[in-house]
């Protein structure tokens, strides 16, 4: 299942300059998937600092959206968006720098479900090459 | 060879003005918790006059949202590796009532 922009919207509060995700596909709906991620290189977000400034933070930020977008592809989708807390980041390894100018893989997997909490996998890479790893903790679903 | 630990701190003002809180969320802004991780990052550089990226998150915890109109104190205390150029950086961030609004251990790069 093949996500697009408009889709993405339905499912996320998330919006310009802060939503990262342009598409998403859904391998296993409400478990794992892979999105392409755009980085607002040149949009000031913070004060001076724009998305350039602020690649491995927007990696982590991508990487929740498609983590959030892929669980509510199943079952425990929330009412509406906006229903789901990020609560962690656990075992997050980041590698090469990200070049904010080209698209970047976003590779998801739910790794478990405790109550109301989730934990997922993510990987981020770009031309193949790995950028980040890590762990996902959020509340609901 | 020992190694001596520093703790820094600096105050970052959420103003509603914030472009990025346009999009997080429209009607109902929340700072994006990974922004919390680039005033670490500012801190820390900052502090120590050299530019600072996080190479590993060990751990993460969001505890409450923050809100605009509120501000938020980050203090990392610094333990330079033996190499001079990595450190491990323990950070609390908190609200201006003194809040624990996040922590998170990390392992940084100090680049002049």
């Amino acid at each position: 299942m093949r996500l697009e922009r408009k889709d993405i919207e339905d499912m996320l509060p998330h919006r310009a300059p802060i939503l990262l995700a342009d598409s998403i596909d859904v391998a296993t709906p409400g478990e794992a998937g892979v999105g392409q991620v755009r980085l607002p290189a040149d949009t000031v977000l913070w004060d001076s600092w724009t998305g350039d400034h602020l690649t491995d933070e927007l990696i982590l930020e991508g990487a929740a959206q498609v983590l959030g977008v892929v669980m509510s592809t199943g079952p425990a989708r929330p009412e509406s968006p906006g229903q789901r807390l990020l609560l962690s980041f656990d075992k997050v390894e980041f590698h090469a720098a990200a070049d904010p100018g080209k698209d970047i893989q976003i590779q998801v997997r739910v790794e478990g479900r405790f109550g109301a909490m989730s934990v997922g996998d993510f990987n981020a890479s770009q031309d193949g090459l790995l950028l980040a790893a890590g762990k996902i903790g959020v509340m609901g679903g | 060879m020992e190694t001596i630990s520093e703790t820094l701190g600096k105050t970052f003002a959420i103003a509603a003005e914030q472009p990025v809180l346009a999009g997080h969320f429209p009607g109902y802004p929340i700072l994006p918790g990974v922004l919390l991780l680039a005033f670490a990052r500012d801190t820390i550089a900052t502090a120590t006059g050299r530019a600072c990226r996080i190479q590993a998150i060990v751990r993460h915890k969001f505890v409450e949202p923050v809100l605009p109109g509120q501000s938020v104190r980050v203090e990392c205390t610094l333990k330079p590796a033996a190499d001079g150029t990595h450190a491990n950086a323990a950070c609390r961030y908190v609200n201006a009532d003194g809040k624990l609004v996040a922590k998170g251990d990390y392992q940084v790069r100090l680049t002049p």
